[in-house]
């Protein structure tokens, strides 16, 4: 049985892993999303990927062009938690050498992201990310 | 779908008049919904939308 607070735990992972991800490595958030046929990942790109497989392989491409950057901070707009599903949106500050640029670029998302138990262990099932137009 | 909390995925296909526009305009919105029951009816408590439909490149992210 997973705990409604584990939610947080996965959510700290989670922005751990999003730092990796900026240095071009998908692998560790890989590990934190469900293998299942129902997941989906909305990225800033225009992906609207649906299952594992297509969900893999957009993250694989974004991480491809990333190099030499960070994950900055967070700041969360609304969290909320049940024994079977939970949710978060959250603006994310990052930075990194995108598409073979020799500078760093700082940037924000807004994105929202769902949870779900799966065997006793949170993973992530969606994750809607676009860029902040405004900040 | 739980009994506490339900979200769907989906992709709205909408056509309106935009900003000061006199032309009708279809457009295509990528959008996240988030609902919970309050007092027995499900609400929407979150709605996360946006235009991104076709393949951006990379570096779309940054504001300049």
């Amino acid at each position: 049985m997973a705990a409604v607070d584990d939610v947080d735990e996965l959510i700290e992972q989670f922005h751990l892993a999003l730092g990796e991800f900026m240095k071009g490595n998908p692998e560790p958030e890989k590990m934190l999303w469900s293998r299942g046929d129902d997941a989906t990942l909305t990225n800033p790109q225009g992906s609207t990927a649906r299952g594992w497989d297509e969900v893999a392989e957009v993250m694989e491409r974004a991480a491809s062009t990333r190099r030499d950057g960070r994950f900055l901070g967070f700041e969360t707009l609304a969290k909320y938690a049940t024994a079977d599903l939970a949710y978060v949106v959250e603006l994310e500050r990052l930075e990194a050498k995108v598409h073979g640029g020799e500078e760093i670029s700082p940037y924000a998302l807004r994105v929202t992201m769902i949870f779900r138990p799966e065997e006793g262990v949170w993973k992530v099932v969606h994750r809607h990310a676009d860029q902040v137009t405004t900040a | 779908m739980t009994p506490e909390l339900a979200y769907t995925v989906w992709l709205e296909r909408q056509k309106a008049k935009v900003g000061g526009r006199q032309d009708i305009n279809p457009f295509t919105l990528r959008v996240t919904m988030i609902y919970r029951p309050e007092d027995g009816t499900w609400k929407v408590v979150h709605r996360h939308a946006d235009p991104i439909t076709s393949p951006r490149p990379a570096e779309s992210v940054i504001q300049e």
